[in-house]
């Protein structure tokens, strides 16, 4: 089967979000079948600015196809639009497909190849709704393609071209039972065929614990936070309540953070930021600390937290983010906050009881071993696509 | 089961939603003033205020309706630039956007976290006192039956009316 990815960034350097689970899912693939990228030239997620060259190329044994991108993204214009699409109720259905076309990465190349070659693949697989590449392009080959929509509980899923858009695939692939019943809630009518996948966690060898923690001075116990540290992640929150923690002197732990900085940091002696790790060093780091801290209230799937129950460790999340909460509800991996008297008891919990923090590390791995490898989810993905699409 | 029994219990066998409750109830503990006292208030208090603040599209509160009758009301960081001046006005409006908006668009983001704050707060607000009074008048009713039980109880029956 020839099986043609569509998303908007492509990268081995980009190790979260819905372009890593592309990626990986795409390589994974690669075993089974004929799999090819069809993505953008775009490497910068806010700007879009180029990174790679267009053509073809091969990263990790999957063919590339880039496309170049019509222009950078234009910050003002898509305020201006998003406001007008979010806050004025008084905007047409142009309006909002002109949002998708400001979101970017505008891609008219890419589309048209899709149009070209409509009849070269058998099935076309598109990562997150929201993008130029999959709202457009799946709108070409509708009959043949699976969509995974990565949506989160936010205002852009509530447009109203979007609640056509979510039946027109051919099936879906959702990543959580939540984000299935959240994009059931706002398409129009009955969804297509669909099916959870999740994602499947692999652990670098040879890791060592003892020394990442030297190579970065990390002498205290402490709780990790690993994603991009923004706003948008609930990681200012974070920082209010860890201090104000931290004020009362119940324990003696550290905020460690790693990953790109898109906020600044307290400057306190009890938070030390790592910047960016590689992914070896992410699950040293995992290993290193005493659990998960997750603030994040937007993710379709959160997977550095399946990361964590990878390793073992407990985690603690935001519990006004529905998928957070059921998933760590699903595992009995952690346990969740919705203010700052719940994230104060949930982490003297999990420091005052080892154990019992380390049999919640323990179910989350048992979960994760029992619901997330890649043959079952390769088989989830083909048994759809067996099901939905008809080849020639 | 008692306190140590299930912490030995969930050193084997943790159940997130179990320890969550053991939680809430310590942090219950902490909070115990006045009328929070009460436990089956408190409990009852927490259930009901989740339900109330529970994300609902906007225009299922019913205050909101009556709000929006008068104009809008809603948080509006987006300013509307428009003109019915033509040309003269066009200039004005493409002054307006190209020159004065991007300035005023980075104010107005220094302040966003705190009004949609503010937001939230006002619609939770309005969410709170709309269950309120829906169910003050459901408690007005409910009195208002059983007075008309009552009274209807007390009036004898006519064949009951005792001879003069």
């Amino acid at each position: 089967m020839k099986v043609a990815f569509v998303i908007h960034r492509y990268a081995e350097s980009i190790v979260g979000g819905s372009e890593f689970h592309c990626r990986r899912i795409a390589e994974e693939m690669a075993s089974r079948h004929d799999v090819e990228v069809l993505t953008t030239t775009a490497e910068d997620y806010v700007t879009w600015k180029d990174g790679f060259a267009p053509g073809l190329e091969t990263i990790n044994g999957v063919k590339v196809r880039r496309f170049r991108i019509k222009a950078r993204r234009n910050l003002v214009r898509f305020k201006e639009i998003s406001d007008l699409c979010f806050y004025e109720k008084a905007h047409t259905a142009d309006d909002e497909r002109e949002w998708v076309r400001a979101n970017g990465p505008e891609t008219p190349e890419l589309l048209q190849f899709i149009r070209d070659h409509k009849a070269d693949y058998d099935v076309f697989i598109f990562y997150s709704f929201r993008y130029y590449p999959s709202y457009f392009g799946l709108l070409e080959v509708a009959e043949k393609s699976i969509l995974v929509p990565t949506a989160e509980e936010d205002a852009a899923v509530h447009l109203s071209i979007f609640a056509d858009y979510f039946n027109r695939p051919a099936g879906a692939l959702f990543l959580t039972p939540e984000e299935q019943d959240l994009v059931g809630k706002v398409a129009h009518g009955v969804l297509p065929p669909s099916d959870i996948i999740g994602f499947a966690v692999d652990i670098p060898p040879g890791l060592d614990a003892a020394g990442f923690r030297i190579r970065h001075g990390l002498s205290h116990p402490f709780l990790l936070y690993v994603g991009r540290i923004d706003r948008n992640k609930g990681c200012d929150g974070l920082f209010r309540y860890f201090l104000e923690y931290d004020r009362r002197k119940t324990h003696d732990i550290d905020l460690v953070l790693a990953g790109t900085k898109a906020l600044d940091i307290p400057n306190h002696t009890r938070v030390k930021y790592l910047g960016f790790l590689t992914d070896k060093e992410k699950f040293e780091a995992l290993q290193s600390s005493e659990l998960l801290v997750m603030p994040s209230p937007y993710e379709s799937l959160s997977i550095v937290v399946l990361e964590a129950w990878a390793m073992g460790k407990a985690t603690l999340v935001n519990g006004l983010c529905k998928v957070l909460r059921g998933q760590s509800r699903r595992s009995n991996g952690g346990l969740f906050f919705s203010n700052f008297s719940e994230f104060c008891a949930g982490l003297d919990f999990l420091l005052e009881n080892r154990e019992i923090r380390e049999a919640l590390g323990r179910s989350g791995r048992d979960w994760l071993a029992a619901n997330f490898s890649w043959t079952r989810l390769l088989d989830k993905i083909d048994d759809l696509v067996g099901r939905t699409i008809k080849r020639s | 089961m008692d306190e140590p029994a299930l912490l030995d219990k969930w050193k084997t066998a943790p159940r997130v939603d179990d320890i969550m409750r053991y939680l809430q109830k310590r942090i219950d503990a902490r909070r115990r003033t006045g009328i929070l006292f009460d436990d089956e208030i408190r409990t009852e208090l927490g259930v009901w205020l989740t339900e109330v603040l529970a994300d609902r599209p906007a225009d299922e509160s019913t205050l909101q309706h009556y709000l929006d009758t008068l104009g809008e009301w809603r948080l509006q960081l987006h300013p509307h630039l428009a003109t019915h001046r033509g040309l003269p006005g066009k200039v004005f409006v493409w002054i307006k956007k190209r020159i004065l908006y991007p300035p005023l668009r980075w104010i107005v983001e220094q302040v966003e976290v705190n009004a949609w704050r503010q937001d939230r707060l006002n619609l939770s607000l309005l969410r709170v006192l709309e269950e309120t009074v829906i169910e003050n008048g459901r408690l007005k009713a409910r009195v208002a039956r059983l007075e008309r039980a009552e009274a209807d109880r007390s009036v004898p029956a006519p064949d009951e009316t005792p001879a003069p």
